[in-house]
């Protein structure tokens, strides 16, 4: 590197990656330790969302995807939460499977979370939930829970056969299904295609937000009915079913951090535009 | 209060060794990833067997002779291990392609093209909708290349309307970006809470 590439706006633009990531940790320590409180305004998509589990009646099947992984818990699980809250609330009857193979450990460390919650309102698994585990195939699974759960779970996840569960002998394929939920960062698209456009199921997705560009004209459309975008999603939610919890946290985190990344990136092109006007 | 609980613990150590590769690769990191991908890998098999033995052998035994057929499929995939049986796992997977192959492709059309195009046919009644029928228009313009005018008097606004295209497509582009980075902010911000609160009892 000869002196002349070695300016401060050099410097500018090749700051240390291990810099960068030690201020963003710190962003984030920062406000989960002194949260800041800031407001939480509420988007369309959570609000269409919301207003759809309004519509839940009493024994209405809510089917939830619990498709997330450890990676996306931080953001999915208090969504799952704050959702599931609002279905018990309207005495829906919940359904819940998963397509992706760390669904089950997901499930199994959420469920203890609000076990207290459904014991309190008296839900009792069998007859008000239900888990049926993990099936594979993807897409294909899909397509085959909507024409007939029977041909993909023989058990619930536990080992029970279907037809000794007392919530599952009125439950056989889409038809039985009021509205359904995918908690998912696989694909979206296919729980869309297999039962909203084939079969007009009323659909929700929660997703990252990384997805949720991708996804919104879904959603737009009409094609999806509530879309949760990721943390900030969760955080809505939380605050629209009045149980404030981790994604509220999350928000002070993507407020701070994000202004380490608007810092990071304004430095990066003044020392761009610099060294450009040096070599004029 | 700090966590007495050794399986806290535990997660609290992985936790550290895998952001510590962030800093520079260290044995540490190594034992985390290696650690995780060995679980990831013992978890799938596990969950693959259940899933095979729940629909395919429980479903044989219980006299459901059409089983067979995916179970015998699903053995044929092993050949591909043989360089003299390689064609028979073929015939599996040539299966597999076609049944996700005509999944998905049943409900594609009306999905992402027809009602797609059909919602881009809006009321010019908000700033919003207005905006957005300007900006489908302006890019599907950036993408005509078979058109090239040599009438300057069309051509320059033409080549205005592709560059404003452009543009537009890298806000859009620059929106999944930060949507990028906001959710990978989010994931490893559970890491520190789970740190904060769980492990240290801070919350």
């Amino acid at each position: 590197m000869t002196s002349e590439d070695n300016t401060i706006w050099d410097k500018l633009q090749t700051i240390p990656r291990e810099v960068l990531y030690l201020l963003m940790i710190i962003s984030m320590i920062i406000p989960l330790l002194s949260p800041l409180g800031l407001p939480i305004p509420i988007s369309p998509q959570t609000r269409t969302l919301y207003d759809s589990l309004d519509t839940l009646q009493p024994g209405d099947v809510f089917v939830q995807f619990v498709d997330y992984s450890a990676g996306s818990m931080s953001f999915h699980e208090p969504g799952f939460i704050a959702i599931t809250y609002k279905a018990v609330n309207k005495g829906a009857k919940l359904v819940m499977l998963s397509s992706s193979v760390e669904g089950p450990m997901m499930y199994e460390i959420v469920i203890n979370k609000i076990k207290p919650f459904l014991d309190s309102a008296g839900y009792v698994y069998g007859e008000d939930y239900v888990y049926l585990g993990y099936t594979a195939g993807e897409e294909t699974a899909l397509a085959a829970i909507a024409s007939n759960i029977r041909s993909v779970y023989t058990t619930d996840q536990y080992g029970t056969p279907l037809d000794d569960i007392t919530l599952m002998q009125s439950v056989n394929n889409h038809e039985d299904f009021t509205m359904l939920i995918s908690y998912t960062m696989g694909s979206p698209e296919s729980f869309v295609r297999q039962f909203n456009t084939q079969y007009g199921v009323t659909t929700h997705i929660h997703c990252g937000e990384m997805m949720t560009p991708t996804i919104l004209p879904f959603w737009a459309s009409g094609q999806i009915t509530g879309l949760l975008n990721g943390g900030v999603g969760a955080a809505e939610m939380e605050v629209l079913v009045g149980r404030p919890g981790d994604a509220v946290k999350l928000t002070d985190v993507y407020s701070f951090s994000n202004l380490i990344v608007f810092a990071f990136l304004i430095i990066g092109n003044i020392g761009f535009i610099m060294k450009g006007r040096m070599k004029e | 209060m700090i966590s007495t609980d050794p399986s806290i613990w535990i997660m609290a150590f992985f936790t550290i060794a895998i952001t510590t590769l962030a800093f520079r690769d260290n044995p540490a990191a190594k034992f985390a990833e290696h650690t995780f991908l060995a679980a990831q890998a013992g978890n799938f098999v596990v969950m693959a067997w259940r899933n095979i033995n729940q629909i395919g052998i429980s479903g044989l035994a219980k006299g459901s002779i059409i089983m067979l057929i995916p179970l015998l499929f699903g053995v044929a995939l092993y050949t591909r291990y043989s360089k003299r049986y390689i064609w028979v796992s073929r015939y599996p997977t040539a299966l597999m392609v076609g049944i996700g192959t005509g999944v998905t492709v049943r409900g594609f059309v009306e999905f992402q093209f027809t009602q797609q195009i059909v919602d881009t046919f809006k009321p010019m009644n908000s700033f919003n909708n207005v905006f957005f029928v300007v900006t489908v228009v302006v890019c599907l313009v950036y993408f005509v290349y078979s058109l090239t005018p040599q009438n300057p008097a069309i051509a320059k606004p033409l080549g205005y309307i592709s560059t404003a295209g452009r543009y537009l497509m890298m806000m859009a582009f620059g929106a999944s970006m930060a949507n990028t980075v906001i959710t990978r902010v989010g994931q490893y911000a559970g890491r520190i809470m789970f740190l904060l609160y769980d492990w240290l009892g801070l919350g």
